[in-house]
């Protein structure tokens, strides 16, 4: 064994060998230099998107109360189901557990969804549900139970229009302004007040900072910022007079508005048929929310403010006060009514088939004699009741504070020329003169006209945010009535508003057209109305109650009481109802009297309604 | 009794030591990789076989090395009838059948075939008394290791199959194999590559090396190990998270974390001044074996040594360069500090051969 051997060579390629190790292990060294030293923060932020995961924690909206402090939405406690992590193998596993959803349940959008942040797989489960997935949690990696406040309104379908309803953010809001703050899938205001206050009930969402392995299980929590909770908003309406309101209006389509003329409150606001908001904030069911908004009633438009009548007969107080203003009648002038007048080539009929006979211009407001005015209309042209229907505030919004309000139409020769290309012709002046033809209105502008000539001339914009309350205070009752500095104050004349108030009044108490609007003891003072559906050339053969429904006239009510310094005006449309005097004035009346009693009462209350909801 | 008392104080405790060194620490990282998952308990177990692993390393030092090359045909017969059986008969475990299945547990044959193969290949060259191969000696033992390295492939564990590869083309070269042989033998490669591609990788290994190409790739499949390691590395920064806590490990966003990502676990919690420690470690192991080898009192103690050692070498490199993201990932175990029985009993083996060849380097 001992012989010799020349090792040299192989000595020499193993230092070349040696070599290259080292310059290998040099190199290694370099790269973790590189990893560790030179980019090690971008890797340890890295690490953190990795195991540290941001769960907003959704800020509760703040309460919507009436004047009284009575709630009109709250929040109550909820749970979604969530999925973190883009794992076909959970939500496979998911859906086995509950069911999720309909046909258009889309795997590749949830799992898309899930891989950017959190796919939000089924909302407002059930608690059986939520036990049965907490149960198997380990099972299922990467799914979640988030607890959310979800919108909860305890009167249903009460006041709907007002307050609106919430609805998940839309791609579009994201990049809203109005919706800064919110954040995708936040649910956000979209209409009443809702909408319009948003940002004041939104309040800021929390986030907490948590743990989680490489299965999504949390592991601890990092950090927290709690949600801050939205302030509340007190609304001047009253919910009571509004329950009054809607089951007055009971079956009936149409709209309800009751100001207060000395400030321009809204104490009443209705439109039916309603819907119940909390369809909007529950878990979305799109067959449901497709019959909802093809129904041919459209019970989600606000007809209050987006509904355009004819104001028929109501529109005669306009008409009464430019010809007074005109001076082209005094309240005293007489003419004489036959039932029909022929004007133009065309005849005229009044509301009263036989005539009223000789009568003055408040009487012809209290029997609502059309001959009468077809006379001031011929005597007034197109132009100056066009002028006198803007200055009481029609033909353009109110302002009220809520979305999407309409400005109706006071049609004059330049309008016709612009929008239909053709020229006034005179007897549409007639026909304007007792508020058919083009001329078109929203129950709130009349529910304000009513107040104008209640108050002899002042126009307040309609309102219905009271005050907001701070974060966490009680719901209370707001005591008082503010008076407000109109915006607007419509100089007629003493004597011009004197006719007007007593034709009303008269209207109303000495058998005139509004007798059903009577109240003892309460001196309300109202204009009926009948808007024509069907152009009367055309049905003038059959009598309104025998034509069909949907041809039928609506019915317009106009008033306010009591007739001096007035607390509170209404405007009532019913639609397809007939006459006015019929349909409308007692709805109105039901509200008169409800308002009076609660303030013959004094309203005493023993404070705001509890409920047993959480988040107060 | 072949071991006297002279060559008693002849074993390289320094090598013994860092040996010993590498294997605590790699405890103590396994230890913290897998205690918050499902098998907290494993680091006994690396205990266990660390124990046997050094018990083996002595056995292995009792022999003279000569008396065990004397054996290396029935060594290298014995391998191949393993690998044969294993291909024929092995029941399938994790996708591939490299596992052979014994009574008390599993083994993995092919670890043991890196070492019949070194000493085989040393024997042979340490025949040939000239300063370069020729070109039949340079194909009969590519044949020789070409066989296992083809049954291991077939498994498939290209690992272990490319380690023998490079223990071959290593020990070819130390040997003297001449430049214009390796240029051919690097254009048959070539050439083989896209047959390869087509008709031997499976999807899932092309795979692998779609992932390594481009990480971005699908960071949830393939490309999810690679681009976990480089975080669970970069973010341990220079000092390191802390023991126990590592995100990246103990969040479980590392795959395979006490096995073949042992590493990147270090990284995270000992940050730069753990991986250089380390590294030096793996190194200073190196270079004082690459001294035994040079002292090998024989040309066979050299090639046993070298074997061994470029068998280590490689590992550790492509180990360390798949942690930090170099190289595509394939199932190569740290030597040393990964979880894994039987490459720490092939490892320790290995470590053996090198002892006893520095043990016996003075001629008696």
């Amino acid at each position: 064994m001992n012989v010799y051997e020349d090792l040299r060579p192989l000595r020499s390629r193993l230092a070349w060998w040696r070599a290259l190790v080292v310059l290998l292990f040099v190199g290694l060294v370099l790269r973790f230099w590189q990893l560790q030293v030179v980019r090690s923060t971008a890797y340890d932020e890295l690490a953190r998107a990795n195991h540290v995961r941001p769960i907003p924690e959704s800020a509760p909206r703040g309460l919507i109360l009436d004047r009284y402090g009575s709630i009109i939405a709250e929040n109550r406690p909820s749970f979604n189901l969530t999925l973190e992590e883009e794992r076909p193998d959970t939500l496979e596993a998911l859906k086995q557990l509950v069911p999720l959803g309909d046909a258009d349940f889309d795997v590749e959008k949830y799992l898309r969804e899930a891989r950017l942040d959190a796919a939000i797989l089924k909302e407002d489960i059930p608690l059986e549900e939520v036990a049965r997935v907490e149960a198997r949690q380990l099972e299922l990696p990467g799914a979640h139970i988030r607890f959310v406040p979800r919108r909860y309104y305890p009167a249903g379908i009460r006041a709907a229009h007002i307050v609106g309803y919430v609805g998940r953010m839309t791609e579009e809001q994201l990049q809203e302004k109005d919706f800064a703050g919110a954040e995708r899938n936040d649910y956000v205001g979209q209409s009443g007040v809702e909408r319009i206050y948003n940002e004041l009930l939104m309040g800021r969402n929390g986030v907490q900072r948590v743990v989680v392995n490489s299965l999504g299980r949390r592991e601890r929590v990092l950090d927290q910022v709690p949600p801050v909770w939205g302030e509340s908003v007190q609304l001047s309406m009253d919910l009571e007079l509004q329950r009054v309101a809607e089951e007055a209006f009971a079956g009936y389509a149409g709209s309800v508005v009751a100001l207060d003329p000395r400030n321009g409150d809204v104490l009443v606001m209705g439109s039916f048929p309603a819907y119940d908001p909390n369809f909007f904030s529950g878990r979305f069911e799109r067959k449901k929310w497709l019959d909802l908004v093809n129904d041919s009633e459209h019970p989600l438009s606000n007809r209050a403010i987006q509904g355009r009548y004819a104001p028929g007969s109501t529109f005669k107080l306009v008409v009464a006060a430019a010809a007074l203003e005109q001076e082209i009648v005094t309240p005293d002038t007489e003419m004489y009514c036959q039932g029909s007048v022929r004007m133009y080539g065309n005849v005229f009929h009044c509301s009263k088939a036989g005539g009223h006979g000789r009568l003055n211009l408040v009487d012809a407001l209290a029997q609502s004699c059309n001959s009468y005015f077809y006379q001031l209309g011929a005597k007034l042209q197109i132009e100056t009741i066009a002028r006198y229907g803007r200055l009481f505030g029609l033909g353009a919004p109110t302002g009220v504070d809520l979305p999407h309000e309409v400005s109706g139409l006071i049609p004059d020769p330049e309008w016709k020329k612009s929008a239909r290309n053709e020229p006034w012709y005179a007897g549409e002046t007639i026909s304007v003169a007792v508020g058919q033809g083009s001329v078109l209105v929203t129950t709130m502008q009349m529910a304000r006209l009513a107040a104008t000539v209640g108050t002899s001339g002042d126009i307040h914009r309609p309102k219905l945010f009271l005050r907001k309350l701070p974060v966490g205070a009680d719901p209370e009752p707001y005591t008082g009535t503010s008076l407000q500095e109109p915006i607007r104050h419509v100089g007629f004349r003493q004597g011009t508003w004197r006719a007007l108030q007593e034709g009303m009044f008269r209207a109303v108490n000495q058998h005139g057209t509004a007798g059903r609007a009577r109240l003892q003891g309460v001196s309300v003072a109202g204009k009926t109305g009948t808007a024509q559906v069907a152009s009367r050339q055309r049905i003038s053969a059959s009598a309104d109650e025998n034509r069909p429904e949907h041809l039928r006239n609506h019915a317009w009510f106009v008033g306010f009481a009591p007739r001096v310094n007035p607390e509170i005006a209404i405007a009532v449309l019913v639609e397809h109802a007939g006459g006015g005097g019929a349909a409308a004035a007692p709805v109105a009346r039901k509200i008169f009297q409800a308002y009076f009693e609660g303030q013959r009462k004094e309203r005493v209350r023993n404070g705001p309604r509890q409920t047993t909801m959480a988040f107060h | 009794m072949v071991l006297d008392r002279r060559q008693w104080h002849s074993i390289d405790w320094p090598t013994v030591l860092g040996l010993v060194v590498a294997s605590a620490f790699g405890l103590l990282v396994i230890y913290s990789a897998t205690q918050a998952g499902p098998t907290p308990y494993v680091y006994k177990a690396q205990i266990a076989r660390l124990l046997i692993g050094m018990a083996l390393l002595g056995l292995t030092m009792v022999f003279d090395y000569h008396t065990i090359v004397d054996r290396a045909e029935v060594i290298y017969v014995s391998v191949l009838v393993v690998l044969i059986y294993l291909v024929l008969f092995g029941g399938l475990r994790a996708g591939t059948n490299r596992w052979l299945e014994l009574g008390f547990g599993t083994f993995q044959p092919g670890e043991l075939a890196k070492i019949g193969v070194v000493v085989f290949l040393a024997k042979y060259y340490s025949a040939v008394r000239k300063n370069h191969l020729g070109s039949s000696e340079v194909v009969i033992t590519g044949l020789f290791a070409g066989i296992p390295i083809v049954l291991i492939a077939l498994q498939p564990d290209l690992g272990t199959a490319a380690t023998i590869a490079f223990v071959y083309i290593s020990m070819a070269l130390l040997a003297g194999l001449r430049t214009r042989l390796l240029v051919a033998g690097v254009i048959a490669v070539a050439l083989a590559i896209p047959l390869g591609w087509s008709f031997v990788l499976k999807d899932y290994q092309k795979e692998r090396v779609y992932a390594f190409l481009d990480p971005g790739r699908d960071p949830r499949g393939s490309g999810y190990q690679s681009i976990q390691s480089t975080i669970a590395v970069g973010s341990g920064g220079f000092a390191g998270k802390g023991w126990l806590n590592g995100t990246q490990s103990q969040l479980q966003f590392l795959p395979a974390p006490h096995t073949d990502f042992v590493f990147a676990v270090m990284a995270e919690e000992f940050g730069f001044v753990g991986v250089s420690t380390v590294i030096l470690l793996y190194l200073v192991i190196i270079l004082r074996c690459l001294d035994t080898a040079r002292r090998s009192r024989d040309r066979l103690g050299l090639y046993l040594v070298f074997g061994v050692l470029s068998m280590f070498v490689f590992q550790t490199l492509y180990n360390l360069a798949m942690v930090a993201g170099l190289v595509p990932i394939k199932g190569f175990p740290l030597p040393l500090m990964s979880y894994g029985g039987s490459s720490m009993l092939a490892t320790m083996l290995g470590f053996g051969l090198i002892l006893n060849v520095r043990m016996r380097r003075f001629v008696n």
